[in-house]
């Protein structure tokens, strides 16, 4: 099975650390993501720039744009990975020791582990 | 390289893969208990055993299959799980302490040797970590299925129609109660197993019976659970031959027995007086037979043991009407002795009606009515509306098969109650 792992925060929390404090506690995750890809079962792992995001509709035939996330949440995703588990227990055992959901208890961290139902992937022409 | 070379070294991986899988699925469990004892934690047993089947979904096909591969893979476990803990006691106080203690512990290849030879015991007391007391009942059944049955999460929230998010906290919380109890390293010691048995016995007679009697759904019987409860009761009268574990196996193979018996093509319910007894499944009863009597010879009678011997008066009669009603009634003031429940009870009074007249049967009924005992019970009122329709009270099994109705929660048995309220009209 696979699953996603959406990496959410709290994005008020996270304006009021300081640039020093917010980079401190992000730095723990690269080594937690080197480590999930080395260990074969993930095969993506992303993290977000949250300022520039627009949400697209189309609403009465037109393409409209709206600043911002779909849902309008104080907690937003910052981050996202794939996981290939074998079971959803299997999937949280793995997400439970990624940073963003052992670490960050004041800014909100969460991470929201989605069975995916099918996924295809680009395998070159 | 020709085409016929690239095919051949193609079929040879798959070999290799298939290979890995089918060990996967003899050798994990084993694999799985054995690395729970030598590394002290379910969680990080199960991350070693992943990790390590991994490694030799990667090197077996360059490597070859090892000779012993369930020692290949808890020695290889055990690597990978202090490699995990070296990474993790930079981070972690508690993950220090435990990496000191596993990595601490010397693990030459004569040690692997002993540790493999304790298998079946990891594997019982896998069975008993997961059956802890202090576990809730549904916690306790979802980490025997998952750990002991490996079962994944999705198909035991299939199997019990409850989300896979309800199952998946169960187990989270039901690891971190181990953890904190530190149940996988104080193991019950073998003279403490016998007490705890009750508990591991109730799992798996839970399992079978949801599988034999689903509670709720569509369909009557889910034969993934009955197989699984069947699997668990043959483990445990090969690790710990106690004698109500030899009564539950006994009890569950002859209950299975009539699995083809008992529903129509359209998943009606057949009654044990309506069943075809040349569709029961003799091998299970020759089994169950022989069964019930080792568990008699020992002595000790319990619970499923009698219950074991109900079954087989059922099992041996030729015809329904050849059933000894009799010796059922002597076996039912047996276990009313051993589990003075009101269902214990019930179950007594309507062979009881059986045995004499329904009239008999009804006056033991209405004495656990008028108690209130079973008051939900949709079975208590079905079979006080069964013994009436027998003795003739039209009205009075009319307003009970209504009630039972009101209270069923499976398809194919309120189907059963319409019909009777039907033949009633």
């Amino acid at each position: 099975m696979r699953y996603l792992c959406l990496g959410y925060h709290d994005v008020d929390a996270s304006k009021r650390l300081s640039s020093e404090e917010f980079t401190a506690i992000v730095s723990h995750c690269p080594e937690y993501d080197k480590e999930l890809l080395a260990s074969g079962r993930v095969r993506i792992v992303a993290s977000l720039v949250e300022d520039e995001v627009v949400t697209v509709r189309t609403r009465g035939g037109e393409v409209t744009l709206t600043d911002g996330p779909c849902v309008e949440s104080k907690e937003q995703v910052g981050s996202f990975f794939v996981l290939e588990a074998s079971d959803l227990n299997d999937a949280v055992r793995i997400a439970s020791r990624h940073p963003a959901a052992r670490l960050g208890e004041d800014l909100g961290w969460a991470v929201e582990v989605r069975p995916i139902g099918s996924m295809e992937e680009y395998g070159g022409v | 390289m020709s085409t016929a070379e690239q095919r051949s070294r193609a079929g040879e991986t798959d070999d290799v893969s298939r290979l890995v899988e089918s060990t996967y699925r003899t050798e994990s469990r084993r694999v799985l208990a054995t690395l729970v004892r030598l590394l002290g934690d379910l969680e990080l047993a199960e991350e070693a055993l992943q990790e390590a089947v991994r490694v030799a979904l990667e090197r077996w096909p360059a490597d070859g299959v090892p000779s012993n591969p369930r020692s290949w893979l808890v020695s290889t476990g055990r690597f990978k799980a202090i490699d995990v803990l070296r990474r993790r006691s930079r981070v972690d106080h508690w993950d220090n302490e435990r990496f000191e203690a596993i990595a601490g512990a010397s693990a030459d290849d004569a040690e692997m040797e002993r540790a493999l030879e304790h298998i079946p015991d990891d594997q019982l007391r896998l069975v008993f970590i997961c059956c802890h007391p202090d576990l809730s009942q549904d916690a306790q059944v979802a980490l025997t299925l998952r750990e002991v049955c490996d079962l994944t999460t999705e198909e035991i929230a299939r199997a019990y129609h409850v989300r896979a998010s309800t199952v998946a906290q169960r187990i989270v919380r039901a690891k971190a109660l181990l953890r904190r109890k530190n149940a996988p390293v104080e193991l019950p010691a073998a003279a403490e197993l016998p007490a705890r048995l009750d508990a591991v016995l109730r799992t798996v007679y839970l399992v079978f019976n949801e599988g034999y009697m689903a509670s709720a759904g569509a369909a009557i019987t889910r034969t993934d659970l009955t197989g699984e409860a069947i699997r668990l009761g043959r483990l445990l009268v090969a690790l710990l031959p106690d004698p109500e574990a030899y009564g539950l196996l006994a009890l569950m193979l002859l209950q299975d027995s009539r699995r083809e018996a008992r529903i129509t093509a359209e998943g009606d319910i057949i009654l044990l007086e309506d069943q075809d007894r040349s569709l029961w499944n003799r091998e299970q009863i020759v089994e169950g037979l022989a069964l019930v009597e080792r568990a008699v010879a020992t002595g000790t009678v319990g619970g499923y043991t009698v219950q074991a011997a109900i079954a087989a008066e059922h099992a041996v009669a030729a015809e329904y009407s050849a059933t000894r009603w009799a010796r059922i009634v002597s076996l039912y003031d047996l276990l009313l002795r051993i589990e003075p429940t009101p269902v214990v009870e019930l179950n007594r009074a309507v062979a009881v009606g059986m045995r004499d007249s329904a009239d008999d049967g009804l006056r033991l009924v209405n004495e656990i009515l008028s108690r209130g005992d079973l008051a939900e019970f949709h079975l208590l009122h079905a079979a006080h509306a069964d013994l009436c329709r027998r003795a003739g009270r039209r009205e009075e099994a009319r307003v009970s098969y209504a009630r039972a109705l009101e209270l069923v929660g499976q398809e194919p048995e309120r189907r059963l109650l319409r019909r009777r309220l039907r033949e009633l009209a």
